[in-house]
């Protein structure tokens, strides 16, 4: 009888150290992660059609949420169709309406056209058009991929920012103006 | 004056000072409040088309029951909700008398150039007559055509509708010139008018 006691007790003993580690495990998985006790910034970039250039999709192109700085390899990025609908070449350049001046010295864009690179600067700059357009003939399509980032050297002034900006296209007959 | 009457008047005094100051303690305090960041912002009707300057046609030398077939494509940019109507308010000499227009509005692939209609859909029929008669019937704003894309009532920000014009020269010998020369019907400006509903 005796053994069957002290069995019982290291049973007991087992089953107690078992159920705290069963519970430390749920409250350990179930805890918030740490965070920085920072926010990122969000950012939505949307595109509007004109008259002579058709755009799919219109609207918000690009969604970026809790952007941080970071390599500009891991940015997120999107892509839109823009067409000639005139009868005429254009060349095509873009300037970006930001909702706010509060990101235009720490956001970075970069526009490529047709896999080539349109502009790549920091926000402020798209606020005039980009010195590069890309030329469609008349019917003709391109692929417009934009990319978004915080470059590293943004240590602060993007928490809790939330920017819209619009992309303008601004086409030019190419020998003359409309 | 004897020693109770000092007594009192510098008690008076030192009553009236403190009544003053007082009154002026109680008149620092104050309260205010405020609504802040008002502002206000007009809408926007705006109209663009995919001409890029250049007309939907210049037709010359036409034969009897010669045809013409013309798309523009016109997108609505404006914030607010808006009709836009068609009319011409320009003088059409006779010769439109034996031009034959229809006006359809509808869809065409994104990819198709002005003033091309390859792959035109045709929603309805807005305007069948002579070109005479569509610039007498419908010359400004207040006759022009209403349309609106699909089955819409109204114009909304990045709508975009089709308008093809078809123009045929009727085989009629009174369209012929003969030794006075071509008749022509003159140039003409087609315009869409777009007003905030």
């Amino acid at each position: 009888m005796g053994t069957g006691t002290r069995t019982d007790a290291r049973l007991r003993g087992l089953g107690l150290v078992a159920g705290l580690a069963a519970a430390a495990a749920i409250v350990a998985g179930g805890r918030i992660p740490p965070g920085d006790g920072r926010l990122g910034a969000d950012v939505i970039v949307a595109a509007s059609p004109r008259g002579e250039l058709g755009v799919r999709p219109v609207g918000p192109v690009l969604t970026a949420s809790d952007l941080r700085p970071g390599d500009p390899a891991d940015a997120p990025s999107a892509s839109m169709d823009v067409v000639n609908q005139t009868g005429v070449r254009l060349a095509v350049h873009v300037r970006g309406l930001p909702s706010s001046a509060q990101l235009d010295g720490l956001l970075w864009l970069e526009l490529e056209a047709g896999g080539r690179s349109l502009f790549r600067g920091p926000l402020g700059e798209l606020r005039r058009r980009t010195e590069h357009a890309f030329i469609l003939d008349p019917g003709e399509g391109t692929e417009l991929t934009v990319r978004a980032w915080l470059p590293p050297s943004a240590t602060e002034g993007y928490e809790g920012r939330v920017e819209q900006v619009g992309l303008s296209f601004e086409p030019v007959p190419v020998g003359g103006t409309p | 004056m004897d020693r109770t009457r000092k007594v009192l008047l510098t008690v008076l005094v030192i009553g009236i000072l403190g009544t003053l100051a007082g009154f002026g303690t109680f008149s620092a305090f104050s309260s205010t409040t405020e609504n802040r960041d008002n502002a206000f912002q007009a809408g926007t009707v705006y109209l663009e088309d995919n001409d890029a300057g250049t007309s939907m046609y210049q037709v010359s030398n036409a034969a009897p029951l010669d045809q013409v077939q013309r798309c523009i494509r016109i997108t609505y940019l404006g914030s607010l909700p808006a009709d836009v109507r068609l009319y011409t308010a320009s003088s059409i000499n006779p010769l439109g008398d034996h031009i034959d227009l229809v006006v359809e509005k509808g869809t065409m692939p994104a990819g198709t150039a002005f003033p091309g209609c390859t792959g035109f859909s045709s929603e309805a029929t807005l305007f069948t007559g002579t070109l005479s008669g569509f610039a007498a019937s419908h010359g400004d704003y207040a006759t022009g055509l209403p349309a609106y894309p699909g089955a819409g009532t109204s114009w909304v920000q990045n709508d975009t509708l089709v308008y093809r014009f078809t123009l045929t020269l009727r085989d009629d010998n009174a369209a012929n010139g003969q030794g006075a020369g071509p008749l022509s019907t003159g140039p003409h400006t087609y315009t869409w008018e777009a007003r905030d509903q």
